[in-house]
């Protein structure tokens, strides 16, 4: 997956969209969109594209949209 | 009074048959005359006082034919009702008197509004749309031109359903999504994003499915 591949999935979930682009330093909790249906909807996203299911646990520990997209292509890698 | 053919004489050719009985205009402004169908012998077995009167592809209609359409299934629906408005086939509009119909509705001509549907405010309705039954629409939602939706189905607020578009019972979507031209939504779904036109979702959350 590419950086730009994660931010297009959040851009297409999220209902509102921020005034500053997404980029790799947003921290998605933050946003103001970001509800049960915006994490539903990425959960499954990334789920679908990448075969990778995300828990609670690992939104938890995670903070930026490059965490996550990090986080994503070394379980794909792992797989 | 005008004659009144039912076409389709499958399954929901049966279930219209029944719902017309419960108009008003029955037999004051138009009296049922039969069901049209490729298939002679669709009611064999059943206990109608209708028969199929002729086929599709025989059936000229005159000024005073009125046709609902009764099919369901999309392979067909389209093709066989352009046949006939081609040959000057006019559609009743049916609306059961049991759905509720709110402000500011717009029903196409042909569409077929089953028992207990409700339709809020500010919706517009294509031409031969199938609401069946107990389906709810919400505010402001758009429903294509030939899109059929079967029983129970929920589209909520704002929602956007394009033409030819079939959805399988008991699906729901929330509000604000779009459903493209020709997509199948399938029995269940529950659709939580945009779906393209085309395109086949399933489950909930709802997926594309090959």
């Amino acid at each position: 997956m590419k950086i730009d591949q994660l931010i297009g999935i959040f851009t297409e979930s999220l209902e509102e969209l921020p005034e500053t682009p997404l980029d790799g330093a947003t921290r998605y909790k933050d946003l103001k969109a970001w509800d049960s249906l915006a994490v539903l909807t990425v959960v499954d996203e990334i789920d679908m594209e990448y075969g990778v299911l995300l828990r609670k646990a690992d939104f938890q520990k995670l903070a930026t949209l490059q965490d996550l997209y990090e986080f994503v292509n070394a379980r794909v890698e792992n797989a | 009074m005008r004659d009144l053919y039912i076409v389709g004489a499958g399954g929901f050719g049966r279930e219209v048959y029944a719902w017309l009985q419960d108009l008003p205009e029955c037999d004051v402004d138009w009296r049922l005359r039969g069901f049209l169908d490729d298939n002679p012998g669709a009611l064999n077995g059943f206990n109608y006082q209708s028969q199929v009167v002729a086929s599709v592809s025989d059936f000229q209609p005159k000024s005073n034919d009125l046709l609902v359409c009764a099919i369901a299934a999309r392979a067909h629906k389209r093709s066989i009702c352009e046949q006939l408005k081609e040959r000057g086939g006019q559609f009743l509009t049916l609306v059961h008197p049991t759905a509720i119909v709110g402000p500011n509705v717009t029903l196409g001509e042909g569409a077929v509004i089953c028992p207990r549907v409700s339709i809020t405010c500010d919706v517009e309705i294509g031409a031969m749309v199938m609401l069946n039954l107990h389906c709810t629409v919400g505010h402001d939602v758009r429903i294509g031109a030939w899109s059929t939706i079967s029983a129970q189905c929920d589209l909520t607020g704002f929602v956007q359903v394009g033409e030819d578009v079939f959805f399988g019972s008991g699906a729901r979507v929330i509000p604000g999504k779009r459903v493209g031209d020709r997509a199948v939504v399938g029995a269940g779904s529950v659709v939580i994003r945009h779906v393209r036109a085309g395109q086949k979702v399933f489950g909930n959350p709802a997926r594309e499915f090959a």
